[in-house]
Formats: structure tokens, C-alpha cells, sequence
């Protein structure tokens, strides 16, 4: 039907012309777990590769906001490939692969910062991790959230040369003498500032964990 | 209300602790879990720490070292290990008989917007990319973002280009052989059967097109645009209206002293329909003004009023626009 004459055009309104109005958008975020199913369902190499190809970096860098050195992220997210593909958990995927790797990242990522501040790290521990039975509530995903939050405020509050140390230190992963001599400084220097941000960290993870042992006492085995 | 909003405000840690008791709640519902962690990777996606090589990684990963150093991907007895075989062998043969078929769907999503239809799409890399009616845009399915950031575009869109860390240049391809190379900023590209042509709001874009003689890298600024008609040279022109080239957007024509033959043409690749012009003299008056229309007769009947004309249907997709008697 053409339209009767009550539809006048806007003449000339130039510069006038409207934003783009947000409720006409219509948002769509490229989504490829499907097609790893159907990868699975084919060959479980390729479904495993395309798996990997697709989430390692986005999961590497949200574990390394947790445990601040790269490798240590690295080896986090491969660990959780490795037994996903080792146990032959990825048949048995409930939901989307998503959600199964990103809670066992950050699971493995919360129970390395705590084992590494807290000093109880042993060399099996990350191994004894069942990354297909985490009963996570609520209450835990909004705590590893503040979690890392917590990391990223101490890092960013640290004195600047404490700082900067600090990320040579873990995130670049240098060597104390390294940075020594970098820096100029004293291999006592550097120690001693990496003493003091490990010490600000402990502190904040010690107020966290706090909550948690509250909540879900079963779910930290003391050692010992 | 628990909106995406809220969500990927409690990843920058921007929430109140009502806030996050709200969050508590809305995630006891399963559903929403699933909806959290597709948020948390988005976020994560649009905000990377570091860029690890994972190629070296998967290659790592085939050899895990540990408790047991066997490959981390092989098979494990022999019953299965013929199955793997059959298996591998089928796969082989549907590979090598299908290549053709299967690389392009394996190795590329393909975007394609019907007549009349506008879409906005989030890349991977953050990016933004708002399609225009029939339009296609091809990009690289796996690795977009970290290995590569090349797009192909038939058709008609705007690029809200999110420039990465990692420096890595965006790359829109169109099938004449123009590339615009960026590395962060707005523009928009259109390229049809009449030619291409690159307009820039913000920033600032490379251009290489051989076939129209912009044999070395032409660098544009705001507000210019680049047409490169069918067949012959390139030309540029300074300070236009960013406005007109991003009117499509929101479903608006604009005209300048546009003859109706170039409207007809630009109704055609809008709505997929044909308009013809038998009277010459009609065809050859020129229309200025923004018209908003999200059907080919609608924006016709506009038209032909203002002509003082009247537009018949004489086909499924064809109508025909003739002076009133």
C-alpha cells in the first residue's frame, strides 16, 4: 500500500538526524558453542581443538587477574583443558562449555592464590580438583568476583616502585636479581618490597576467605 | 532489575552491596548462571590482561607433561583405536570430497541481512558493525581478535572499531579489491555493484584499492569520504556531512540534488526492488531532502507526491513512477 499524504518527509534536517535509537538495535554476540558441539560430535579432536582455540585467551586472562603471573595462568587454564579432555569429562557437559570452564578456571585460580598466600601449597593439590562437581552457589561466583576485584585494588594501591617490582616480579616473571640490577637496587630491596606486596595481598585474601569458610566450611580442607 | 548493565558493572567491581545481594539472588536461578559466565566472557573478551600465544599452547597442551607424558590428545586401547581409525578415515574422505564445501562455512561466520532488515553485531574483538539491508559481512570463525582482525563486506555498514593492545590493524576487504585498513575508530563502507565508497566519522583509516588506482595506501581524515565508482579512478572529497552516509542507520534516505534514476537505484539495493521510469523528463528531476522509510512504497509514495507523480505496482517487486495526468 503507499502511504496517504499525512506521511510528509523531514526536508533537509541535515545535522538534525536522530541517533541511532538503542531499542532498534538489536544486539547479537557471536556465539560458537553450538558449532563445538556439533566439532565433539564429529571428531573430539577437532571439537577439543576448536574448543581451545576459542576460549584459552579469554580464560587465561581472567585467571591471570586472580594469580598475576602469566605462566601460573597458563598453566591454570591448560590443567583444565588437560583434565577435561583426560577424564573425558566433555561428553558430559550439563550446560555449555562456557560455564564448565570458566567455574573450573576460576575455582583452580582461587585455590592457587589461596594456597600460595596462605603457604599450604603441596605438589598434587591442583590435581586433586574435580572441575565437573563444582557446586558453586551464588554466593561463591559474587565472592570470586570481589576476589580478584580485591587483587586488583591492592596491586593498584601498592607503592609505585613497590608496584612496579611487584609486576616484574609476577606478572613478567623475572627473577630478584634480575630486577636488582634492573632497577639499580639491592636484591634486600626488592625482596622486601616483594615481602610487603605479598603481605598486602594475604591480608586481603585472609578477609575473603573468611567469608567463605563461614559459608561453606566443608569446602576447604584444612591441611594437616 | 538485573540488567547486563549491572553485571558487567559487578565485573569492574561498580556495585553496591544491595546490588550484589540482587545479583545473589537473580543467580540462584540456573538460567541466569549460564547468562552470567556468557557476560563474565564477554567482559573478559572486550577487557584482555595479556595475550598468551596459544597456538604454542595447544601444542603444549598435546604434550602434557606429568603423571603420565603419553600425548595429551592419542587413542587409549585397541578396540577403540580401530574405530578411531574408520572414524579418522571417514572424516579424511569427507574432508578431502567436501573441502570446498566445508572450508568456507569451518573457517568463517557469514553475516547476511535481508532487504530492509538492519542489524548490529558485537565481533569478537569488541568491535561494533551495524549492517545495512542486503548486506553480507564474512569473518575469520576462529582467532578473530588475537591472530586476525579481517572482515569481507558486500553491501552497505558502519565500523565502530575498538582498538586493541596488541595494536593488531582492522581490515575490511570488499570483492573490487579495496582494502581500508584501521586500527581504531568509526566509518562506513559501501560496496555494491555500482562501486564502493568509504566514509569517515572519527579517527582516521588507509585505503588501497589497485584496481581503481590508489595503488599505494591513501590515508583519510574525518569527514572525508572516497568513492570508487565501477570502472575508473578513485576520488576524494573533504568535509562532508558524516550524517548523510550513516543515515541509513536509522532507516533514512538522504537526497541532494539526487536524480530520481540514482533514488531508484539506491530503493533497489535498500528493499531488493525494481522501479521504473518510463518518462524521461521525470526520470531526470533531481530530489533533495531525508526521507524515513522502512518499505520500498512507502518512500516511493513520498517521492511521487513531491514529483507530483503517481507509482503503480506492475510486478511482485517492481513498480513504475509516471507524472499525473
Amino acid at each position: 500500500m503507499i502511504p496517504g499524504p499525512q506521511d510528509q518527509p523531514l526536508f533537509d534536517q541535515g545535522d538534525l538526524i536522530r541517533p541511532l535509537n538503542e531499542h532498534d538495535r538489536t544486539t547479537l554476540v557471536v556465539d560458537n558453542e553450538h558449532l563445538i558441539r556439533s566439532a565433539f560430535a564429529n571428531s573430539p579432536e577437532k571439537g577439543f581443538e576448536s574448543l581451545f582455540r576459542l576460549y584459552y585467551l579469554p580464560l587465561c586472562s581472567h585467571a591471570v587477574r586472580f594469580v598475576y603471573t602469566q605462566e601460573v595462568a597458563e598453566d591454570i587454564v591448560g590443567e583444565v583443558f588437560y583434565q577435561l579432555w583426560k577424564t573425558g569429562a566433555y561428553t558430559a557437559i550439563q550446560h555449555t562449555y562456557r560455564t564448565y570452564l570458566y567455574a573450573a578456571v576460576r575455582h583452580r585460580a582461587h585455590n592457587y592464590l589461596r594456597d600460595e598466600l596462605t603457604g599450604t601449597r603441596t605438589v598434587s593439590s591442583l590435581d586433586q580438583v574435580d572441575d565437573g562437581r563444582l557446586d558453586e552457589t551464588p554466593q561463591t561466583l559474587i565472592e570470586y568476583d570481589e576476589l580478584f576485584q580485591r587483587v586488583e585494588k591492592v596491586i593498584h594501591e601498592l607503592p609505585p616502585q613497590c608496584q612496579r617490582i611487584f609486576l616484574m616480579s609476577r606478572f613478567e616473571n623475572r627473577k630478584n636479581q634480575e630486577i636488582a640490577n634492573e632497577l639499580g637496587l639491592a636484591l634486600k630491596t626488592v625482596e622486601a618490597h616483594m615481602a610487603r606486596a605479598l603481605l598486602q595481598l594475604r591480608r586481603v585474601f585472609l578477609a575473603t576467605v573468611s567469608i567463605l569458610f563461614v559459608v561453606f566450611p566443608g569446602l576447604y580442607p584444612l591441611p594437616g | 532489575m538485573v540488567t547486563k548493565d549491572l553485571i558487567l558493572k559487578s565485573f569492574d567491581g561498580r556495585t553496591t552491596p544491595l546490588q550484589r545481594a540482587l545479583l545473589v539472588d537473580w543467580l540462584n536461578e540456573s538460567a541466569n548462571v549460564e547468562q552470567y559466565y556468557e557476560w563474565l566472557e564477554e567482559w573478559e573478551r572486550a577487557n584482555p590482561q595479556f595475550l598468551p600465544n596459544e597456538v604454542l599452547a595447544f601444542e603444549r597442551s598435546l604434550r602434557q607433561p606429568g603423571s603420565d607424558s603419553k600425548p595429551l590428545i592419542q587413542p587409549n586401547d585397541r578396540t577403540p583405536w580401530r574405530r578411531w581409525l574408520l572414524a579418522a578415515s571417514v572424516l579424511l574422505a569427507l574432508l578431502t570430497g567436501g573441502i570446498w564445501l566445508l572450508q568456507e562455512p569451518l573457517l568463517y561466520v557469514r553475516h547476511q541481512t535481508t532487504f530492509g532488515e538492519l542489524r548490529t553485531l558485537t565481533l569478537p574483538d569488541g568491535s561494533q558493525v551495524t549492517l545495512n539491508a542486503n548486506t553480507q559481512l564474512r569473518l575469520p570463525r576462529w582467532q578473530f581478535g588475537s591472530k586476525t582482525r579481517e572482515v569481507w563486506l558486500t553491501g552497505e555498514a558502519e565500523f565502530s572499531v575498538r582498538h586493541l593492545l596488541s595494536n593488531h590493524p582492522f581490515l575490511v576487504h570488499t570483492p573490487d579489491g579495496l582494502t581500508v585498513r584501521v586500527l581504531g575508530t568509526e566509518f562506513v563502507v559501501y560496496s555494491r555493484a555500482r562501486g564502493s565508497k568509504v566514509a569517515l566519522t572519527k579517527g582516521s583509516i588507509q585505503l588501497q584499492a589497485d584496481q581503481h588506482g590508489l595503488t599505494k595506501p591513501l590515508t583519510i581524515k574525518p569527514g572525508d569520504v572516497v568513492t570508487l565508482p565501477n570502472k575508473g579512478r578513485f576520488s576524494l572529497r573533504h568535509q562532508q556531512t558524516a550524517s548523510t552516509y550513516t543515515a541509513w542507520k536509522d532507516h533514512q534516505f538522504v537526497f541532494k540534488n539526487t536524480p530520481l534514476t540514482d533514488v531508484a537505484h539506491q530503493i533497489a539495493e535498500q528493499f531488493g526492488v525494481t522501479v521504473d521510469v518510463p518518462d524521461m523528463t521525470l526520470a531526470q528531476s533531481k530530489i533533495g531532502g531525508t526521507f524515513r522509510a522502512q518499505s520500498a512504497p512507502e518512500l516511493l509514495g513520498v517521492i511521487a507526491q513531491m514529483l507530483n507523480a503517481h507509482v503503480n505496482k506492475t510486478g511482485r517487486q517492481r513498480y513504475s513512477l509516471s507524472v499525473n495526468p
